[in-house]
């Protein structure tokens, strides 16, 4: 359990289409999973990670550079209120993205454990899909079609949620 | 020790399904095989054993770790034959280790091996550390570097003072293929059942890659587990968001029906205290039920009350009030167009409401087209109107609760030009607000008056907005947000006679 993170200490990310991203510890530990490779040791050369690639891999190292750099809320308690403005400009930006890549995000912050980042990628979601059609939200989430109800589960469930329609 | 990551399906929203399952107890067979010290089923308490038979196929050998949980990192203090059967190493080999060697594809490594997946092992130090169950699976090796899968199951030990003194592990070891040499972290946290269930081998061949491309076929946030689809995406939606999205699809269809989540929903929408007075209040006619009428307000109906008493003489253009849940009525036009000056009150808490005409040492001269609001509790306020000898803009008011209500005037300094028709309204249960209504001479107003009547010597002051509404009567005006106030509708660009 040696963390001690000296800065200049560096980790090697490789996606899955065979990049690699090279960044500081302190950037990786943003991430609960990887924090858990190093903290047990295996994971001093490169880490693979074969379920990620590259776009979505070098997005998610922006958003865990800057959150890195930013001074923790839990540290003081009065950081200065610009940082945490500074911060929020950068998530609302960093979120301005389309749906498949949003997704992309989520489901490899869900995987690397980065909790923040899962929070800022639903309440995107939630964001997009508020005020929505049944339709709408097919279309914006892209759901399959062997996903969907059967029409008479489809049409129990319109007839159930009918009030949210008027 | 380290399992499987559990698809979160440990968390509330499942448990109650798990626990309807059967029971049975046969396990015990393989546990006491073993030597005669103390067995550690003997040690578990009924809770835990009833639940076993849920998780763990009976027929299937199960072998048993318990480790002492007083002691830094958890050493091994006993094993039972199916584990060294099953992992190939020997109690004297194991005791006083912590378990976690089975990550260790080789006796001699000193870590974990790459493919073990590290979020469920983070998962099981999370448990440890809390004090409560784990359950899932992770891949373990035998001593000869076989690779197996464990589905293990945690469970803390508590003494009398609920201090975790042992862990008892109950694995079932499975053979498994993998491809050793494929070194990717494998599969995202276990999400939904169905797609898990469906997901042939989890540890078949580059399993990573493959659950990965074939979820790609399927919306990404399907694959997230019930608990972050729940806490992070329905949690943020209104109850008609949650109906609608209801629809799209069988996965979030189930889950939209989970009364846990209804609730929460309902809780994000209306706070917990609403929330939790109306379960009470409700007698659980079911969260989503209270979803739709909170939101549709379906079941709100005018309802005719018959009252006794009655407001005597007739009359019309009067004006009233509610004060809590008492009416208040005062003055009126009359037969002959004779102003009134008389005040009523009916009380709706009352077993039996009647219209009472309230006694008062002094009133208001008699009229009609005023306005009357209701300040802090009991206190109420006449403005303006027109009376016996023309437009009025003088102020009364009245403490119903007093022993002798009085009608007492208010001289604000500076007040508005006499009118009837006008609006007002009462904000931060102190000041009147007056707005609009019609002079003598016929012409609409679209002015706006404030009387703090708070203060010693209340004086009247405008108030200058930016945007003036067009001249009106006969508007509301209505309080929300504590200081705003929504003027709606009225008689407007018509010149009329007033008085």
């Amino acid at each position: 359990m040696s963390t001690s993170s000296s800065s200049s200490k560096k980790i090697v990310l490789k996606s899955a289409d065979n990049e690699t991203f090279e960044i500081d510890e302190i950037v990786a530990l943003e991430s609960q999973a990887i924090k858990n490779m190093i903290e047990d040791e295996c994971a001093d050369n490169v880490i693979p990670l074969g379920n990620i690639d590259s776009k979505t891999l070098s997005k998610i190292i922006e958003y865990c550079k800057k959150h890195a750099e930013s001074p923790k809320k839990d540290d003081n308690a009065d950081i200065d209120e610009k940082a945490v403005e500074d911060l929020k400009s950068f998530d609302a930006e960093f979120a301005k993205v389309d749906m498949p890549l949003i997704q992309d995000i989520l489901m490899a912050a869900n995987f690397l454990n980065i909790d923040n980042l899962i929070g800022l990628m639903c309440r995107t979601i939630a964001d997009r899909i508020k005020g929505k059609t049944p339709e709408e939200i097919r279309k914006i989430l892209n759901i399959n079609k062997n996903d969907l109800l059967s029409p008479e589960q489809e049409a129990k469930a319109r007839e159930e949620n009918s009030w949210a329609f008027d | 020790m380290g399992l499987q990551h559990k698809d979160d399906s440990d968390d509330d929203l499942r448990r109650s399904k798990k626990q309807k399952c059967n029971i049975d107890m046969e396990y015990d067979d393989y546990s006491d095989d073993d030597d005669d010290e103390s067995s550690p089923v003997g040690m578990v308490n009924d809770g835990f054993l009833m639940r076993l038979g849920e998780f763990f196929n009976p027929m299937i050998p199960t072998s048993i770790v318990v480790s002492d949980a007083m002691e830094p990192d958890f050493p091994i203090i006993y094993v039972n034959k199916v584990f060294e059967s099953a992992t190939g190493y020997r109690a004297d080999e194991v005791l006083g280790r912590n378990c976690r060697f089975l990550q260790y594809r080789d006796p001699r490594a000193q870590r974990r091996h790459p493919l073990v997946d590290p979020v469920c092992v983070s998962e099981i130090r999370r448990c440890l550390n809390e004090g409560i169950d784990f359950q899932g699976e992770l891949l373990n090796f035998r001593k000869d570097g076989t690779p197996m899968v464990n589905r293990l199951r945690l469970a803390p030990i508590h003494d009398d003072d609920g201090v975790v003194t042992l862990i008892i592990g109950i694995q079932v070891f499975t053979e498994t293929k993998i491809d050793l040499n494929s070194v990717s972290y494998p599969v995202f946290k276990e999400t939904c059942k169905n797609q898990s269930e469906q997901a042939v081998g989890k540890y078949s061949p580059n399993s990573g890659q493959m659950k990965y491309i074939e979820c790609q076929e399927i919306c990404g946030i399907l694959q997230l587990s019930d608990e972050v689809m729940a806490q992070n995406i329905l949690s943020r939606l209104t109850p008609r968001d949650v109906a609608s999205i209801g629809s799209v699809c069988r996965r979030i269809r189930q889950l939209t029906k989970n009364e846990h989540v209804r609730k929460m929903v309902c809780q994000n929408a209306w706070g917990r205290e609403v929330t939790g007075a109306l379960e009470h209040m409700t007698n659980k006619l079911g969260w989503g039920r209270l979803a739709r009428e909170l939101t549709t307000l379906e079941a709100v109906c005018w309802k005719k009350l018959r009252v006794g008493g009655a407001v005597e003489p007739s009359r019309c253009n009067f004006s009233a009030c509610a004060a809590g849940n008492r009416l208040v009525l005062f003055g009126g036009e009359g037969v002959n167009m004779q102003p009134m000056d008389d005040t009523f009150v009916l009380n709706l808490d009352a077993v039996k409401p009647e219209w009472r005409q309230v006694s008062v040492k002094s009133a208001p001269p008699g009229r009609w087209g005023h306005t009357l609001s209701c300040l802090n509790g009991s206190w109420l306020v006449v403005f303006g109107g027109c009376g016996k000898q023309g437009l009025l803009n003088d102020v009364f008011v009245l403490d119903l609760d007093a022993k002798q209500p009085t009608w007492i005037e208010v001289f604000g300094g500076g007040p508005p030009p006499p009118r009837s028709w006008h609006s007002s309204c009462t904000i931060e249960g102190s000041k009147l607000v007056v707005s609009g209504g019609c002079t003598d001479a016929g012409v609409l107003l679209n002015d706006t008056f404030l009387l703090d009547l708070t203060m010693e010597k209340p004086t009247w002051r405008e108030i200058p907005t930016s945007r003036v509404p067009p001249s009106r009567l006969g508007h509301s005006l209505s309080v929300y947000g504590r200081t705003k106030i929504l003027m709606y509708g009225g008689l407007a660009n018509s010149v009329v006679t007033c008085g």
